[in-house]
């Protein structure tokens, strides 16, 4: 009973039905996930509209969003199901390669055949028709002799078979990268201005994007930023931004390194990539009583002429609202030359000040004074610890390679009967292809003309006559 | 638009429309000798084409990959550019010209109306993986078009009871359409496949994420799933002619969405297309 129901659940996943079908399944949920609206990408004022005028719509795209879709139980289930039956039919089909053959009498397989006679005698048209099988790349097998005359055979395209197993494999080995990565994967971001020293810990991280299950601490060694620049072209452009870190490894090495976006660098398992930067204006406040309640680098938001942000300053009531303007000259430029800040200043919110404050500069209200002597840059860093990256890559050169091994081999086999007769030989150029029988048909008839010109002595081309010449 | 590519671009424009006109009229007044001429003009065009494109290229400093100026610049490229290919080979692939330059056409005047503005790629599209990336993908899609083309030209000519009469004789022989469409579909799998891969590895240096199930992430693998399911049914079903024919038109939807619907929703690919 037991062996009855485990044999049939055996025959059904190893059916390239069931194996399509559950393709097919996972392709159609995706394909509702992406039809329905996608949450995060939305504005929460449009969703909230949406959720208004479409309820259903609304709850259906909550469910199926891909990204929530992916981690429910049911589509790990369905993918669950989709690789044991890609693994046991690949299983199946390697184990049942010989009804693969080509040479077997596969009834999908199409046929062709070209007839014709040459002059000369059945051992020069063997010779010649191997030749010409090698000039044009394929593999020779064994020559059989029969009554009714000699066979040759050659082959293509044998080892696409062998392209479809190995994409399969690749598809597999990305699956265990994805499932050993996002079991593994830890990513948080963290802020840095020029000058500054942080350590390498999760409380410093301004956000923890994922954090694996079991918990993930980070190494702890310091990072300093060193400098930061960014390279602008014609005033409007950006074409780089450089940050060099300087980070004290655990075996006591410090090394400065530079960071680019798209150049990530790596200690250890860990990996840095810079993400965002910004201006950070040196603010000094000095209150009535001549006390300093603020004397820092602010982190403000923004880096283009009119940017706003805002900031508190501690120990007083003083709320300050800021617009940027990087270069004094040019309002567009993003190069910061001479830049300042139009600051709206309020006092238990009541404004007591309006107007611009210039690097080097200070401006006075309400008995304080507000100073500005330098601007520097901040970083945004992201550290990433993803032990599946590797095993992912991997998988996505293998499934490559198979892909394209499938692409450029795909089986095909002909045979070349030659048999003596009245006039010379009689030759048979046959053969079977089992995906382009068109493109075969053609290849198979220009095989045959070919062997029919190195015994005839073919064309006047110049090849031919290099030939004739040479004796 | 610099000034040399701007003149190449309209003399590719009126060369394209001059192709279209002589191929077509070949088929309505039945004139073959027409036909050849149209495709010189194609060629001629594709030449200015491709010079427009090294223009952009000198003036810009980066292959064109960015903004819809350039994507329709490249993209309708390597359509032509398969189709110039795939002629050397199966010369009837020629004709296709017909229905291809109409679409190239369309595609360069809204790219025209985008107003392009010569400027240097910004810092996150500084990347190898970018160049893999975008070829990829413009050879998967012109590849997937190119099959759909000639999914609907199969469906004709197998409703026609005489093939061999003009303008049926002009197309490829039936049963080469249907290893042709297994040829393209399997091609833009093989590049789609690299497209999804580069592209996984540039958001891995860019964002520190190789997957982030950004809309056209998820349509490009909806469309890479939906093609991958067509050749199981091709490679190991054995479905034939019209039922594969069907699909590849189908599939093309999937194509459409994954192009066109970036403008609908911000993503994170997003400048890279507007």
């Amino acid at each position: 009973m037991f062996e009855s129901i485990l044999g049939r659940a055996y025959r059904l996943f190893i059916s390239r039905r069931f194996a399509i079908s559950l393709l097919i399944a996972v392709s159609f949920l995706l394909l509702m996930g992406i039809l329905l609206p996608t949450l995060s990408y939305h504005e929460p004022s449009e969703m909230v509209s949406f959720s208004k005028e479409h309820p259903i719509l609304f709850e259906l795209g909550k469910v199926f969003n891909p990204p929530t879709l992916t981690t429910s139980w049911s589509f790990l289930f369905l993918t669950g199901l989709l690789m044991l039956s890609t693994v046991l039919c690949c299983f199946e089909r390697i184990r049942n390669r010989e009804y693969q053959d080509p040479y077997g009498k596969e009834p999908k397989f199409f046929r062709h055949k070209v007839e014709f006679s040459i002059a000369s005698n059945a051992e020069d048209s063997m010779a010649s028709s191997i030749a010409t099988l090698r000039q044009y790349w394929w593999r020779l097998g064994k020559k059989r002799v029969r009554e009714n005359g000699v066979f040759i055979e050659g082959r293509k395209g044998a080892f696409g078979f062998w392209g479809s197993i190995i994409f399969h494999l690749g598809f597999m080995i990305i699956l265990v990268g994805v499932i050993m990565s996002s079991s593994t994967r830890f990513s948080g971001k963290f802020l840095v201005a020029e000058g500054q020293e942080l350590p390498l810990l999760i409380e410093n991280m301004t956000t923890v994007v994922r954090e694996p299950a079991g918990g993930y601490e980070l190494p702890g060694y310091p990072v300093y930023l060193e400098s930061f620049k960014a390279e602008i072209v014609d005033e409007r452009f950006p074409v780089e931004y450089r940050a060099n870190l300087k980070v004290s490894e655990p075996s006591g090495i410090v090394t400065s390194k530079k960071i680019l976006i798209n150049e990530a660098i790596k200690i250890n398992d860990i990996a840095i990539l810079l993400e965002n930067y910004g201006f950070a204006p040196h603010i000094m406040v000095k209150d009535p009583k001549g006390q300093t309640p603020l004397d820092a680098f602010i982190n403000l938001r923004g880096r283009i002429a009119g940017s706003r942000d805002s900031f508190k300053v501690p120990k007083t009531k003083l709320s300050i609202d800021t617009i940027f303007f990087p270069n004094r000259k040019n309002k567009t430029s993003l190069v910061p030359q001479a830049p300042y800040y139009t600051i709206t200043v309020k006092n238990k919110d009541k404004k007591v000040f309006q107007g611009d404050l210039h690097q080097g500069k200070s401006v006075k209200f309400d008995g304080y004074t507000m100073s500005f002597p330098e601007t520097r840059y901040w970083a945004y860093f992201q550290v990433n610890r993803d032990l599946g990256i590797g095993v992912l890559f991997w998988g996505f050169m293998i499934s490559f390679i198979g892909v394209v091994i499938r692409f450029v081999s795909h089986d095909r086999q002909v045979s070349i009967r030659l048999k003596s007769g009245a006039s010379g030989t009689e030759v048979l150029v046959s053969g079977r292809s089992k995906y382009f029988p068109a493109i075969f048909k053609g290849e198979l008839t220009k095989l045959a003309k070919s062997i029919e010109d190195e015994q005839t002595g073919g064309p006047l081309n110049w090849d031919n006559l290099k030939k004739y010449f040479s004796g | 638009m610099g000034q040399f590519e701007e003149i190449f671009f309209w003399i590719a424009v009126y060369l394209y429309a001059l192709a279209f006109l002589l191929q077509l009229a070949s088929l309505i007044f039945k004139k073959p000798s027409w036909a050849p001429i149209g495709w010189y003009a194609a060629l001629g065009a594709f030449g200015f084409h491709t010079a427009t494109i090294a223009a952009r290229w000198i003036a810009t400093g980066h292959p064109p990959v960015v903004q819809r100026y350039e994507n329709n610049l490249a993209g309708t490229w390597f359509v032509m550019l398969m189709i110039i290919v795939v002629s050397r080979w199966f010369k009837k692939v020629k004709i296709f010209a017909l229905f291809v330059i109409p679409v190239i056409l369309i595609m360069l005047g809204q790219a025209f109306m985008a107003q392009p503005e010569l400027k240097p790629l910004a810092p996150n599209f500084q990347s190898w993986w970018l160049w893999i990336h975008v070829t990829f993908a413009w050879f998967a899609y012109s590849s997937f078009a190119v099959a759909g083309g000639l999914g609907i030209v199969y469906l004709l000519k197998s409703r026609v009871k005489n093939v061999n009469v003009k303008p049926w004789n002009y197309f490829p022989e039936i049963d080469l359409l249907d290893d042709l469409i297994l040829r393209f579909v399997l091609f833009g799998f093989v590049a789609q496949t690299m497209m999804l891969i580069s592209g996984s590895i540039w958001a891995n240096n860019l964002w520190g994420s190789y997957w982030s199930w950004d809309p056209l992430e998820t349509w490009s693998l909806v469309t890479w799933l939906t093609y991958g399911i067509i050749l199981h049914f091709r490679l190991t079903m054995g479905w034939k002619g019209k039922r594969i024919a069907w699909l590849a038109i189908g599939a093309i939807i999937t194509e459409i969405i994954t192009f066109y619907g970036i403008g609908i929703i911000v993503t994170v690919h997003t400048p890279l297309l507007q």
